[in-house]
């Protein structure tokens, strides 16, 4: 792998792991609040001032979502970090499409934009870590152009040639950087646009690396 | 003092607008800038605390809006981050700068100083 490459790949690593680490900063400070929130309340109770016990259900409520939705995070970041793990497995795709929506749920939100993910039950052996890039790549670019209320959908098939993923809803012709069509390339994935999509034919059988 | 709170958490700007209340400090809150802007239309606030990352519009995006509005208006931003890039933008824009998660003491305290400045 040459230097630019390592770079980009690490650049990928780093875009993701920011957005994750700010995502769990939300999530920590919501807690905070919340839990601040209940210390203020019992302080004002031992003052006299009565609690209601709605009040308290909501703010306890409102802390367990909360615990919920880092534990979401958390479980996605290490579904990511054990992408490296192996170079080529078995995949369900409709998993690794789900977790690359929800990884880049703060882009497509920053960009007014939402990202709908349509169940599919495909498998493919491929490599996860260089999926998950070209798929975070065309979602990134997808949102380049993208306005408020753009709605893109990410789907899955399998098709005579291969495992065909369709990334669609864009409100102009995107216009991909060479980087994402080397990503795929070293795939062995065949990368186009059109009508406003950007679609991506996974071959069913790794490429051979020559390693 | 009235505060103006914007983050596009809304379970978080809720909970502090109603702990600086209980501080006796009154809190509105927004979460989006569209919303802020509408808000601070109607009547001007003492002090914005504002998110920096927000979607749509960022905190120092707002921020040059609340300007034109209110020109006498405070601003302190929030920063999930805390990074060298986030820092120098909002020292170079505003008063003060607090790293999330937040203390509300320290929320009062800056609140008090920007009021000075």
């Amino acid at each position: 792998m040459s230097d630019t490459s390592q770079r980009d790949d690490l650049k990928f690593f780093g875009q993701v792991s920011a957005t994750i680490s700010h995502d769990l900063k939300n999530v920590l400070a919501v807690i905070n609040e919340g839990a601040g929130l209940l210390d203020d309340l019992c302080m004002l109770a031992g003052k006299g001032r009565p609690i209601e016990p709605e009040r308290l259900a909501s703010v306890a409520k409102s802390i367990l979502g909360q615990v919920r939705r880092g534990d979401a995070i958390i479980k996605n970041m290490n579904t990511f970090a054990h992408s490296v793990d192996e170079d080529v497995r078995s995949m369900d795709m409709g998993e690794m499409l789900t977790l690359m929506g929800e990884l880049c749920s703060r882009p497509v939100k920053a960009a007014g934009a939402s990202l709908e993910v349509t169940p599919c039950e495909c498998h493919l052996r491929a490599d996860p870590y260089g999926v998950e890039r070209v798929l975070h790549g065309m979602i990134l670019c997808a949102l380049k152009n993208a306005q408020q209320g753009t709605a893109l959908t990410l789907s899955a098939t399998m098709e005579a040639e291969g495992l065909r993923i369709l990334l669609a809803g864009l409100p102009q012709e995107p216009h991909p950087e060479e980087q994402l069509h080397e990503t795929a390339r070293a795939l062995g994935a065949q990368f186009h646009v059109r009508n406003r999509s950007l679609e991506l034919t996974l071959p069913t059988q790794p490429p051979e690396t020559g390693n | 003092m009235t505060i103006l709170l914007v983050d596009d958490e809304q379970e978080l700007v809720s909970a502090m607008a109603e702990r600086l209340d209980m501080r006796g400090i009154h809190a509105e809150f927004a979460c989006c800038g569209t919303d802020a802007i509408r808000m601070a239309q109607k009547k001007c606030y003492d002090v914005a605390v504002l998110d920096m990352k927000m979607p749509r519009m960022s905190g120092l995006e707002l921020r040059r809006e609340l300007s034109a509005l209110c020109p006498d208006m405070r601003f302190i931003f929030l920063s999930g981050h805390g990074s060298e890039e986030d820092f120098k933008a909002g020292s170079a824009e505003a008063a003060s700068y607090l790293i999330k998660p937040v203390d509300i003491e320290d929320l009062m305290e800056t609140i008090r100083t920007v009021m000075e400045q």
